[in-house]
């Protein structure tokens, strides 16, 4: 069989009214009128007209355009109607103007393929599309087979590149993205926000500061894919596949631009796509689970290395630490299961003061959050933190980094901008983890391949691109010798 | 790092420092060259050495730890002075022990050295089940036991049973620089990871790692072991097959390296120019393996002759360090 003839409609400019809003929102709730293109391609067999040369065997596109035109424009005598809520809504009027039920008496068509593109998107992009394949089943009416949501040419200026120079000045990146969905029920039910899609990418790409475009790409699919999942009730069964293209118009002197593609489903990202809920769940509901989180030390007074030493020593005995069983439960364990390297680095922000000994551990633990930074306030107390100012001296310092893949605030949700107000609170992951070389370097000693689970950068990407665009040099690793002339700890009983 | 060896058989210096007098001489030595660490050993390593009980082993190291650490500063002023650097000398126990190994920190000293890796004498080829994996298990929970009760560093050598056997590392020919290299970063890098990983495991910064030159390697293996030694610590990824790939367990670790008055160089010299060397005649030959463990970055090299390899050591840091 060859493939099928197809008589087309390009770029049929019709004005129609959305309440979705043009390049801004609708003002209130009236309808904005603007300008769309409808492509249409009608599959249908031409070798009779062909070959009687008579336009009455064939289709006749002028009548197909000016049916959708009338359909889609406001009427004369209201201004305001018909209106659309979406992309998907005057897509799906079309397939109804064009495929009517058989009841009716106009011409059977087999089928259409229509393409919608809203020139005066929301802000940063070029275009927005909506594009859906349908055939007329076994059933009276069409049915759905494939529909494509698609960003154009979206503009983000973030840092990228791995050039001295690229690492100072923001960029421009092209990004275009298509949501392709052969199962395409879902969209019969919901409609994609891409004002809220396009406004958290452009958001986000901007606070990047990734050395490759492919980071970049793989980081707006999860963007993209976190949307869908949000926005989208069990859009992740659907299995939609994502393809995102990356351009750096700036890269190369003698070409356009160069751009990398890649083709995305939700299976691709198991750890950055888990659900928030299950996240959460993880840890509330049962205490016999186990979690693992990463914990940085560091001790500038006194015998630092035996400082470390105690206090994880004190780690791994939660309940002699923390008599208050309603903190720390009767059956509260906590195991180290890895170390990092020992660091010796310059004091950061408050410089007059020695420098510190800093280390990081893996711990194994059923200890919910909350209660383990009461356990490590206690271990840094009795290790005898004397109280001194913010980011002075410090006989021991414990500072829960990371726990498991969470995302976790104490503070109000209007008090989450700023790090002014951490006092007394937790943040996880450790806010200013990625700007600390003495957090990142012990993890990469670990976990380099962990990825955080806000920046979804792994480890290794954090740390590559702190030391880049830092002058400090690398810290010093603390070598076998000094911990050996520190002397020995005499052994403890449990 | 300078090696005592209190055995009657050990290869290289059994016969000389084994008695309090002469092994106290040789500390004041060590002491006066500024050496940093002395490795005391009580059980051969020599392929067919005698064996050697444990309560026999504690009986030959602990008296000399504990004549070192009770050296009397309170002499004269020059000698006190003396005394008090061969009294604080760090001392690290040759041993697989943890017997040994507890018994010897007990007396004084501060570091743990195993040419087993904390896997005891049965682990080549590595056992997966049955009495030879129990033994090994044995081995590194109670190894890891007496390094954490005491936070002591430890050394961690790779080795293949007999010294003398297994010398085969065809297995790692996918490697891009030399199989025995990959072989030491794979077999090596397994016990480490089963050291520093999981519950009851002790501190990274407490291991050192040693390559162990001249333990089941042939002459080309140890010289590749020594010229690209860097390359066994390098942050890099080992393994072949893009699956089976994963960063090298034993990057960032500190190394120590021993080639002093090992066989190999012996060979080389026999080789080269015709000269059979007994060990003690291996002392020039061991100065130009120093330099080149220096030159690759080494942290410690372990030799036996201190007074000599001082200097060695450092020209050949002023040169490349």
């Amino acid at each position: 069989m060859r493939d099928s003839d197809l008589i087309r409609v390009n770029d049929l400019l019709v004005t129609v009214l959305l309440h979705s809003g043009s390049r801004w929102p609708s003002k209130g709730s009236k309808p904005t009128a603007q300008p769309v293109h409808i492509s249409l391609a009608i599959p249908h067999d031409i070798s009779s007209a062909a070959r009687s040369d008579d336009l009455s065997q064939s289709i006749n596109y002028s009548t197909l355009a000016s049916t959708l035109r009338t359909c889609l424009s406001p009427t004369v005598a209201s201004h305001e109607e018909p209106a659309f809520e979406s992309l998907e809504q005057i897509l799906f009027r079309c397939f109804d103007v064009l495929l009517p039920h058989e009841t009716t008496s106009a011409p059977r068509l087999p089928g259409a393929q229509i393409k919608i593109v809203q020139l005066k998107p929301p802000l940063h992009c070029k275009a927005l599309a909506i594009e859906g394949e349908t055939t007329f089943g076994s059933s009276a009416s069409w049915r759905l087979t494939k529909i494509n949501h698609i960003v154009e040419d979206l503009g983000c200026n973030p840092i990228i590149g791995v050039n001295p120079a690229e690492r100072l000045e923001r960029q421009l990146v092209r990004i275009n993205i298509t949501v392709e969905s052969l199962n395409a029920k879902w969209a019969l039910k919901h409609w994609l926000d891409f004002r809220a899609l396009t406004r958290r990418l452009y958001q986000k790409v901007e606070e990047t500061s990734y050395l490759t475009l492919e980071a970049l790409a793989s980081f707006v699919a999860v963007e993209t894919l976190q949307h869908l999942q949000s926005h989208l009730d069990n859009i992740a069964d659907y299995n939609p596949k994502i393809r995102v293209k990356a351009a750096k118009p700036c890269a190369l002197v003698f070409a356009d631009s160069s751009e990398v593609e890649i083709t995305r489903y939700f299976k691709d990202y198991p750890m950055e796509l888990t659900l928030a809920s299950e996240a959460s769940n993880r840890f509330d509901s049962s205490s016999s689970a186990i979690h693992c989180a990463a914990i940085a030390l560091g001790s500038n007074v006194g015998d630092s290395i035996q400082n470390i030493e105690v206090a994880l020593r004190l780690l791994e005995n939660p309940l002699l630490v923390v008599g208050d069983r309603s903190t720390i439960s009767q059956n509260s364990f906590v195991y180290i299961v890895n170390t990092s390297f020992l660091y010796e680095s310059a004091p950061m922000y408050v410089t007059d003061q020695p420098s510190f000994i800093n280390c990081a551990c893996m711990i194994e633990t059923n200890i919910p959050p909350v209660n383990l930074l009461q356990l490590v306030k206690k271990i840094e107390e009795i290790v005898g933190r004397k109280p001194s100012f913010r980011n002075g001296p410090r006989v021991i310092d414990l500072d829960i980094v990371l726990y498991d893949e969470l995302n976790f605030d104490t503070r109000a949700l209007e008090e989450q901008h700023t790090l002014d107000n951490l006092n007394g609170h937790l943040v996880i992951p450790h806010p200013r983890m990625s700007e600390r070389e003495f957090v990142l370097r012990p993890l990469y000693d670990m976990i380099p391949e962990y990825v955080h689970p806000s920046l979804h950068k792994s480890i290794s990407t954090l740390l590559n691109e702190l030391t880049l665009i830092s002058d400090d040099p690398p810290m010093d690793k603390i070598q076998f010798l000094r911990s050996l002339r520190t002397g020995n700890i005499e052994p403890q009983g449990r | 790092m300078a090696t005592l060896n209190v055995t009657p058989d050990s290869f290289s210096d059994g016969s000389t420092h084994n008695t309090l007098p002469t092994a106290l001489a040789y500390v004041h030595e060590a002491v006066r060259v500024s050496v940093d660490i002395l490795d005391i050993g009580g059980y051969s390593t020599r392929p067919g050495a005698a064996f050697v009980s444990v309560e026999e082993e504690i009986d030959r190291v602990v008296p000399f730890i504990q004549a070192i650490r009770s050296a009397d500063p309170a002499t004269t002023e020059d000698d006190g002075e003396e005394n008090r650097m061969v009294r604080d000398m760090p001392i690290s126990i040759d041993t697989f022990r943890w017997e040994v190994a507890e018994k010897s920190i007990l007396a004084g000293a501060n570091c743990i050295n195993d040419v087993y890796a904390f896997t005891g004498p049965r682990n080549y080829p590595y056992p997966a089940s049955g009495a030879a994996k129990e033994q090994t298990t044995e081995y590194m929970r109670q190894m890891k036991d007496v390094a954490r009760k005491f936070a002591v560093p430890v050394i961690l050598m790779h080795s293949r049973g007999d010294a003398g056997m297994n010398k085969d590392y065809s297995v790692y020919d996918y490697s891009d620089d030399g199989s025995v290299l990959e072989g030491v970063r794979v077999e090596l890098g397994m016990k480490v990871d089963e050291i520093v990983k999981g519950r009851g495991c002790i501190r990274r910064w407490n291991v050192i790692v040693d390559p162990g030159i001249g333990f089941s390697k042939t002459v080309e293996g140890n010289l590749e072991l020594l010229r690209q030694g860097a390359a066994v610590t390098a942050d890099r990824l080992i393994g072949s097959g893009s699956n089976e790939k994963k960063k090298n367990p034993l990057a960032g670790f500190p190394q120590l390296v021993g080639t002093s008055k090992k066989s190999f160089l012996g060979m080389i010299l026999y080789d080269k120019r015709g000269k059979s060397t007994e060990a003690k005649d291996r002392i020039w030959v061991t100065a130009g393996a120093v330099a080149c463990a220096v030159q690759q970055g080494a942290l410690v090299v372990r030799v036996h002759d201190t007074h000599e390899m001082s200097d060695v050591v450092a020209i050949a840091d002023a040169l490349w360090r």
